[in-house]
């Protein structure tokens, strides 16, 4: 409501700090059942390098005269609107990306609860699909000028799948939300990474030590989020170490050891190698339940912290010691993945900020603690005259976005922020 | 015998294996694990991952000095002699030990099985027992000599005891380890056993209870060796984190910690006072190191290779030490520093005053020592006194596309060619560059794979199943086979097993004359004669071995009574019954070729077996398809000039007309979904 954007105007203008005065808080509306989407665009707003690259698309596309018309550009619309507004709150409707979304992919299409994390990473794929065929399309057309030679070009593109949650027993294969090009000779790596990559992308290593001739074999895999599981009453940090807990290869299991020519006993740990300047955790709360052929979900309790430095990095990683800050959070409310709804926590300057679809209010610093999620199992049997505490806690924090100190620091377009924001039409 | 078989009906199928070697593998193929040495006879056991145990005799020490710079073995001037080997094992042997007075080794393998020998000279019937209680690995043994008990720890995280003068029988089970157990030790009355593995704590035993006396913590990652002293009141332990620990039982503690490695420690030895540890592993450092102060540590020498074990060839007196490496060569050397200055006379100057630097050093306040680390100190010896060489072991196998050959490359580089179906080596190709190699002998053709290849004992190993053993059907033509008749097929497996099983009675009697012989008896009519010494053997679907004889032994008595109740039903199936399944069908569909323009291009389905040749699928659209249309005249034609009137394309790629279907399937239709050929005519 309007009233309730008046307030918030008030609010952020006595926090504010003046040189950052030209931020916009707008709440989404609601198309039916789209916070799913709404929720991941204002998580994305608020990724500062993400909202940067996608208002630079807009000003090149602009530039070159080119008109397009993909959810690339639809995102970049509803960047550009939100960040061009006159008035510092309000609400806007998304409904070009929208209507594009659900044309674009059948999975989407309709009025349906989906995964905010499927969501995500479809549309972070896309994205970087759609900036490959661009370079793709780029260099053929130098190409047809130079002397470049023509070939097949086929690019597979990790598989985008929307819809209902995947089943979480196993979540090793879905790590990799990575991208990989195959089969051109001049198709060369600065090709396949763009600016998805350069913002999301890590990199993890899997270590295998036998351990009968002790040598270690590593793999390296990309990511542009990790997936990680969930326990009770327990945190982030704890949920990362399971996650690169060693895991002992024995039984009928055993590893066959390329030194040993034979079958032996190994360990086997997942690190990650180069952390992402934006790391996207995805806490793995909705879990397939082979008795009742559905997904439910984990309301556990995972406190999460606002500053987090990985620990679970291998030794020749990169920016190992990379701190991260907390810049928003996908917040999952409800009991079962497939009802509920989806809101998102922001850091935006100094203070926090909830989005609910079109409703848009503070939040004190304090009050974080009550999305981590709820510390009895027994989430759904409340006592009926005791109603507004499972509410709260049935809250819990799905999708965490961390954004790397260092590179908030080094980023070069951080400074042309004002500028691209203030400049529109 | 025959008790310890145990035939087990359910659970995965059976499958059949054997080995490729020489009638005798006078030298050791691979990494040696285990050593034992009976000094009252001047024998020496080795056995490792070729899973031969073999016996040396070697000379007393004194004629070991005159014949330095190594031996040749068998040689006739050679100190140290091949006696003898102890062939049953079917993986890697990974401990041993000598007991019953001398006249008894035990031995623990991979291959889930300890086995008992009976190593008296001059007997020619080595094998006495296989105990087969473990259901993994058996990582290690040891020995109780007061009692005459005999103690076996394995990955399935059991420890159990043997009455060695009860004919092995099992009298304890000591249960507590909750991982695998990679180290074991045991006092000589057996009043204390300790076991230790990846589960990092050192847990002890009381045998005559059975019962869990205490754990030691402190290791942080798996623990590789442990000895203990006499009175079991001091233990030593080794592991992958580098370190050495000594304990103090009575206190349940760590007193002191050794980190004079850099790596894993593999192996320990201690001299019978309890006094000095040696020690070695994955740093190929040799380590001494007084037990009374951890730091004095010295580098006796540094071996070529990881070192998986080490051996004090007396424990009284230490004067030299029998070491294992990941190479084949098994080395002693000497220990002793005045020996050193002895020979060192007759010997090359460096070494000379390389010794003389050490024995001044060690015979000095250990002051000089003390800050230097012991990967930066110059080792004591640089020279083993004996040297038994190995021989080279596979290190790299390929699979030809004819699915009968075997590309090796072995462990001194050289690339050798093996026929499968004659389990022998064919051709030495020398050093040679191993993917040329396979390049050159690879053909454009696809045959299902009927067997899986292994080369972890450094020898080539074939296992057949009975998935696939059977499902490679071939035309005679594609094996090479010089045959009259064009249209025979071929089955590769079944060959296999008629060549593995020709001595046994059951297979004999079904077999038959070329002249009388039906199709699918004409299929494993070629079979080829196996070297009688070729090893076969039995085992379960996991692997786990049930029995093991000689091909050439399958017609004895006992080993035949023994494979008619342990064979496989589908052995018997397909030797004894000649039954061999039927020939695949593959589903495909033809069309006219785009560039002929056709008005309405009319889709046929049809089935072939998977081994039907292009020029077959030609005569067929040349007959049944063109026939039909009014432009061309059809008369007949023989099928080898049929490509003289039209092409065949799958993904545009034009077929060769003796290529078959399963070929063009997965050399040029390379996907899921049914076969699309195009046929075009040709003018």
């Amino acid at each position: 409501g309007a009233t309730g954007s008046s307030q918030l105007e008030k609010e952020i203008s006595t926090t504010e700090s003046v040189n950052n005065a030209n931020e916009h808080y707008y709440g989404l509306v609601n198309f039916g059942n789209t916070c799913y989407c709404n929720s991941v665009i204002q998580a994305l707003f608020f990724c500062r390098p993400f909202r940067e690259k996608v208002l630079n698309y807009k000003q090149t596309l602009k530039k070159s005269g080119a008109s397009k018309d993909n959810l690339v550009t639809c995102l970049a619309d509803l960047f550009h609107s939100i960040a061009s507004q006159k008035r510092r709150v309000g609400t806007i409707a998304p409904k070009r990306f929208i209507t594009k979304l659900k044309k674009e992919n059948e999975l989407f299409d309709n009025y349906m609860q989906q995964d905010a994390h499927e969501f995500f990473n479809y549309l972070i794929n896309t994205i970087s699909e759609t900036l490959i065929q661009e370079k793709i399309a780029e260099r053929e057309k130098a190409s047809r000028h130079g002397t470049l030679k023509k070939g097949n070009v086929t690019v597979n593109l990790a598989p985008a799948t929307a819809g209902l949650p995947r089943s979480d027993e196993k979540g090793t294969s879905e790590r990799n939300g990575g991208i990989t090009v195959e089969g051109n000779e001049f198709l060369n790596k600065s090709d396949t990474t763009t600016w998805i990559h350069e913002i999301f992308q890590g990199i993890l290593t899997n270590e295998t030590r036998c351990l009968s001739c002790e040598t270690v074999s590593s793999k390296d895999e990309d990511f542009l989020d990790l997936s990680i599981d969930v326990e009770q009453n327990t945190s982030i940090s704890h949920c990362l170490r399971v996650f690169s807990e060693t895991e002992t290869l024995c039984g009928d299991q055993k590893y066959f050891c390329e030194t040993c020519s034979s079958k032996q006993e190994a360990q086997k740990r997942m690190r990650i190698k180069k952390p992402p300047q934006l790391l996207a955790l995805h806490l793995k709360r909705f879990k397939f339940v082979e008795p009742l052929n559905r997904h439910t979900k984990l309301s556990y309790r995972v406190v999460f912290p606002l500053e987090l430095r990985l620990f679970n990095v291998s030794d020749d990683a990169e920016y190992g010691d990379r701190m991260y800050d907390l810049v928003a959070t996908v917040v999952h409310c409800g009991a079962t993945p497939n009802r509920g709804h989806y809101i998102t926590l922001v850091k935006s300057n100094s203070f926090w900020l909830v989005f609910d679809d079109d409703i848009v209010e503070k939040l004190e610093v304090s009050s974080m603690e009550e999305f981590s999620g709820m510390s009895t199992d027994a989430n759904i049997q409340m006592p009926p005259g005791n109603q507004s505490a499972p509410q709260k806690n049935s809250e819990s924090a799905y999708i965490l976005f961390y954004q790397a100190r260092d590179y908030a620091a080094d980023d070069p377009n951080h400074n042309h922020k004002g500028k691209n924001s203030t400049h529109s039409v | 015998m025959s008790s310890c078989v145990n035939t087990s009906q359910t659970g995965p199928k059976k499958k059949i294996s054997f080995i490729i070697r020489d009638e005798h593998e006078y030298s050791n193929r691979s990494a040696v694990s285990a050593l034992q040495y009976d000094a009252q006879n001047g024998r020496l056991f080795t056995g490792g991952s070729d899973t031969i145990i073999r016996t040396w005799s070697v000379p007393h020490h004194k004629d070991a000095f005159s014949a330095r710079g190594g031996v040749r073995s068998p040689g006739k001037n050679s100190p140290v002699q091949y006696q003898g080997s102890l062939e049953q094992h079917t993986d890697w042997v990974n401990d041993m030990i000598l007991c019953g007075h001398g006249k008894i080794l035990i031995s623990a393998s991979n291959d889930t099985t300890v086995k008992v020998w009976n190593i008296e000279r001059d007997n020619k019937h080595g094998f006495i027992d296989c105990i087969r209680t473990h259901k993994d690995y058996v990582s290690c043994l040891a020995y109780a000599p007061i009692v005459e008990k005999a103690v076996s720890a394995s990955f399935d995280h059991n420890i159990f005891v043997y009455d060695i003068n009860a004919n092995f029988k099992t009298v304890n089970n000591l249960i507590g380890c909750k991982d695998s157990i990679y180290s074991l030790a045991t006092t000589p009355n057996l009043s204390l056993v300790l076991g230790a593995g990846t589960e990092k704590c050192i847990r002890l035993f009381d045998p005559r209870t059975n019962e869990k006396i205490m754990k030691l913590r402190g290791h942080t990652d798996n623990v590789r060796a442990l000895v203990v002293n006499d009175d079991g009141t001091r233990a030593l332990s080794a592991g992958s984190d580098a370190t050495i620990r000594l304990w103090d039982i009575g206190q349940q503690r760590c007193i002191a910690t050794c980190i004079a490695h850099e790596e894993g420690v593999w192996t320990l030895q201690v001299d019978s006072s309890f006094t000095t540890v040696y020690s070695a592993g994955k740093d190929k450092m040799v380590v001494k190191t007084p037990l009374y102060d951890f730091t004095k540590s010295q580098l006796l020498f540094k071996e070529e290779a990881p070192v998986k074990k080490l051996l004090l060839s007396e424990k009284d007196n230490p004067v030299s030490l029998w070491v294992g490496t990941w190479k084949s060569d098994i080395k002693r050397w000497s220990i002793r520093p005045s020996a050193q200055l002895s020979i060192g006379g007759d010997e090359d100057g460096p070494s000379t005053s390389n010794a003389n630097h050490s024995v001044s050093a060690s015979s000095s306040p250990p002051v000089t020592f003390k800050y230097i680390r012991v990967k930066d100190q110059k080792g004591q010896q640089s020279t083993p006194e004996l040297v038994i060489p190995g021989a080279p072991a596979i290190k790299k196998h390929a699979m030809l596309s004819d699915k009968r050959h075997v590309l090796t490359r072995d462990s001194d580089g050289n690339v050798a060619l093996y026929d499968v179906l004659a389990a022998r080596k064919i051709k030495d190709y020398g050093k040679r560059i191993f993917e040329e190699v396979v390049d050159e002998n690879s053909r454009q053709v696809y045959i299902p794979s009927w067997f899986v290849v292994d080369s972890k004992s450094g020898m080539l190993q074939i296992t057949l199943d009975e998935l696939d053993a059977l499902s490679s059907w071939l035309s005679s033509k594609d094996a090479g086979f010089d045959d009259n008749d064009r249209e025979t097929k071929l089955n590769y497996g079944g060959m296999m097993l008629r060549s593995l099983f020709e001595r046994w009675p059951p297979c004999k009697m079904t077999n038959v004359d070329a002249a009388d012989a039906d199709d699918v008896q004409k299929a494993t009519l070629n079979f080829i004669s196996l070297p009688e010494h070729t090893p076969l053997i039995i085992c379960e679907g996991n692997g786990r071995p049930l029995y093991r004889l000689l091909v050439g032994d399958a017609g004895k008595e006992f080993e035949a009574n023994e494979l008619a109740q342990i064979a496989p039903m589908w052995v018997i199936d397909a030797i004894e019954r000649n039954q061999l399944p039927k020939f695949n069908k593959m589903p495909f569909y033809l069309l006219p070729h785009p560039s002929t323009n056709p008005k309405q291009p009319k889709k046929d389905r049809l089935s072939a077996t998977e081994m039907l040749q292009v020029k077959k699928v030609m005569e067929h659209v040349y007959e049944k398809i063109l026939s039909t249309n009014d432009d061309i005249t059809v008369g007949s034609i023989p099928l080898n000039q049929i490509h003289t009137k039209m092409e065949m394309y799958c993904n545009d790629q034009r077929l060769e007309p003796d290529m078959d279907l399963r070929t063009v399937k997965h050399l040029y239709w390379k996907q899921s979904g049914e076969l699309l050929l195009h046929y075009k005519p040709v003018k």
